[in-house]
């Protein structure tokens, strides 16, 4: 099962990506896949022991992946954008270090300065998060294209282990609209 | 690029033969033209736009405004707009020419399209991209590249450089003063100096009619002074001291030479990058001035740097002399200029507000009662997180009156403002501080009410429907990559001097008129400055 879901991913990354970093995000997927099954691994250990085979044979160590955390970043359009953090990145880490492709993300770097990181949380996710955003997020908010009452900007999102498999939403940016 | 090598050691080496001054000037505005041709090479152009919204748009050359020749003859003397300021120029061009007009470039400059609808705004800053560009002062760009190239080594600095060379320095600058834990790292001090200017205020006050006879904004150019060169330097100058150092009050009258100087040569027409005035001249004097006061603080800073104890927090200029020394000097500098009248003038905006409304005072001093109980407990980071009035009556202040009129962007791809194409490499003016006072977009704009910036909900006297629905109205610190620099520090510092005058002191206006304000580059208050400061019981 868990060889599956890797290979549909796969499939669609593939499909997807016309990125000249498709190789990387390709074995990020297969990682996050993976990791992203942990439950099911757990939980499938017992009945069966060769899919905790299978996976090691793709590279992976389950003991390193205590800080990992699993983000899909859904585009207005639908597509999935599925990318890996550490424990403690922001989700403008991660977009950054996965060379997530979304255009003009992150703009200032997170110094609050502009609302390019904007993202929408489902109403669950967003009622967990541990820090209320905090004045300064709240002006740049203000400025965000498509503001929910959801809405948060990524550079202030810490990830936690908790947050492992969290989806976000990617607001239309105004070249999206454009184009549209 | 080799034509440009040679102009430049042609400056050098003949800059006393009166055959080739004029050379060594045109120069001036060759490098104009060659720098604004670099970057927008630098900035990948997207492919033209084909999109309907572009299609339907009306020509670029169908924007009203005037031609060259009008342009120049309105600044001449006797002309219409000879020796007006810049808020005057900008109300009776759109008089003129309506909400979208087009100043056309010359000697090398863009055009320049001036919007006042929010709409444009929003549009110039969502496509502004990774690198924005905004060209700044060029006197300022001439000065430090082409004028002193030996003090300044070929880095403009943050308000000069574009494209990568600016992402280079703000990339650096921005984890130490743009992000906001790094920022109230400074608090502490930033607090220590606050109540050190309290505690000299109070032995200049009069006990009989609780004023100063001493000019008050003076005092706060040196508290401004004062603390952003604790955050730029990490040392005390003393300058709220009995005797402080003549340097700084020197150096504020200098900027304000400054101001004047450059909304003369860099807002106004004029034939400086061909010819070198008088004038323009004693402006280069002037920077010079700048400069060797700035100098002689960071020498000193750095020389104390071998006897200072490691355990205090790292100074702006500490922390980036490891990633480049050069950078490192102009950035301090460009900290020490931007950083006194700025944060003073627009100190002096609130406090002017707060005095004439004694109602919306006391709305602040109760909060400021709740997070200061005694008042000589110390600020904190956790004591000062809640604290919207205060936060609010900032933000009103700057909107009535913000330090600069407007904002500035070069377009980096083509855009559609106001039904008109714009192509890429226009010089867009957002005039931000016209809308700010309209009450087209805040109700009652002329009163100061701080309740319209509190969240909905948040208190019974919220009222967020008397502002602008568009909140690309009111940018006083601009948006985006390249947004102040300053900002965080000015907030910090307004803030925590707020905090600590009005828990001390009932604040009232004694001027017969409302504030007056000299516009240059900037809007500096002008005039008698006159508070009275009551202890509270």
């Amino acid at each position: 099962m868990c060889v599956c879901v890797c290979v549909y991913t796969i499939d669609k990354i593939v499909t997807i990506s016309r990125s000249r970093l498709q190789k990387m995000l390709v074995m990020n997927t297969i990682r996050n896949s993976a990791l992203r099954s942990g439950w099911l691994l757990n939980s499938l250990r017992k009945q069966s022991p060769s899919i905790t085979t299978r996976t090691f044979s793709l590279g992976l160590r389950l003991g390193q992946q205590q800080d990992t955390v699993n983000v899909t970043f859904v585009r207005a359009n639908g597509q999935k954008i599925k990318a890996t953090g550490k424990v403690g990145d922001s989700l403008l880490d991660v977009v950054v270090n996965s060379n997530v492709d979304l255009d003009g993300f992150g703009a200032c770097e997170g110094t609050l300065t502009c609302s390019t990181c904007h993202l929408i949380f489902k109403t669950n996710d967003y009622e967990k998060l541990p820090d209320k955003p905090g004045d300064e997020e709240l002006d740049m908010l203000d400025l965000a294209y498509e503001l929910t009452d959801t809405s948060r900007l990524g550079c202030q999102i810490t990830l936690t282990k908790d947050m492992d498999g969290l989806e976000v939403q990617v607001p239309t940016t105004i070249n999206d609209a454009r184009a549209a | 690029m080799w034509q440009k090598q040679r102009l430049n050691m042609c400056v050098k080496k003949c800059c006393h033969h009166q055959l080739f001054i004029t050379r060594q000037l045109s120069g001036a505005a060759v490098e104009r033209q060659e720098l604004s041709q670099k970057v927008m090479d630098e900035t990948e152009p997207a492919p033209a736009r084909i999109d309907e919204e572009w299609l339907q748009a009306k020509p670029y050359a169908e924007i009203p405004g005037p031609s060259v020749m009008r342009t120049i003859s309105y600044f001449l003397p006797g002309g219409k707009l000879y020796n007006t300021n810049l808020i005057e120029l900008n109300r009776r061009m759109r008089e003129w020419y309506g909400d979208i007009y087009r100043m056309p470039g010359m000697m090398g400059k863009p055009d320049v399209v001036f919007t006042y609808n929010p709409n444009d705004f929003e549009v110039t800053y969502r496509n502004e991209g990774l690198w924005p560009i905004r060209i700044g002062l060029e006197s300022f760009t001439f000065y430090r590249k082409v004028h002193r190239p030996d003090v300044f080594g070929g880095i403009g600095g943050l308000v000069s450089e574009q494209g990568k060379a600016w992402a280079d320095i703000r990339n650096k600058v921005n984890p130490v003063l743009m992000k906001v834990s790094n920022v109230r790292q400074n608090l502490p001090q930033i607090d220590q100096i606050a109540q050190d200017f309290i505690e000299k205020l109070g032995t200049l006050l009069d006990s009989q009619t609780h004023t100063i006879s001493g000019d008050f904004h003076e005092e706060l150019k040196m508290w401004a002074f004062e603390s952003i060169s604790y955050v730029a330097l990490n040392s005390r100058m003393g300058l709220l001291s009995d005797q402080p150092d003549a340097n700084a009050a020197r150096l504020a009258q200098h900027m304000t030479e400054f101001f004047d100087y450059s909304f003369k040569y860099d807002v106004q027409p004029s034939i400086w990058p061909y010819y070198k005035t008088n004038g323009f001249k004693k402006f280069l004097q002037t920077y010079d001035k700048i400069t060797e006061i700035t100098t002689n603080y960071i020498e000193a800073a750095i020389q104390n740097f071998e006897t200072e104890d490691n355990a205090k927090p790292k100074s702006v200029l500490e922390q980036l002399l490891r990633l480049n020394k050069q950078i490192a000097v102009v950035m301090v500098m460009d900290m020490l200029m931007a950083g006194l009248d700025t944060t003073s003038s627009a100190f002096v905006t609130i406090l002017y507000h707060l005095a004439c409304n004694p109602v919306k005072q006391e709305r602040l001093r109760r909060e400021l009662n709740e997070i200061l109980p005694n008042p000589n407990n110390a600020l904190t980071n956790e004591n000062t997180k809640n604290m919207p009035y205060l936060r609010a009556c900032i933000k009103e202040g700057l909107r009535i009156t913000s330090i600069t009129p407007g904002n500035f962007r070069i377009t980096t791809k083509d855009l559609v403002l106001s039904g008109y194409r714009v192509p890429r490499g226009t010089g867009v003016l957002m005039g931000v501080l016209a809308l700010s006072n309209s009450d087209q977009y805040f109700r009652h704009s002329a009163d100061f009410m701080p309740e319209r910036w509190l969240k909905a909900g948040s208190s019974a006297d919220a009222c967020p429907e008397a502002r602008s629905s568009n909140p690309f109205v009111y940018l006083p610190f601009g948006f985006g990559p390249r947004t102040c620099i300053g900002k965080r520090i000015a907030e910090l510092e307004i803030e925590t001097l707020l905090i600590r005058l009005l828990r001390q002191y009932r604040v009232r206006w004694l001027g017969d008129q409302p504030l007056q304000y000299a516009s240059t580059i900037i809007l500096a208050p002008q005039g008698n400055i006159q508070f009275s400061f009551e202890p509270i019981a």
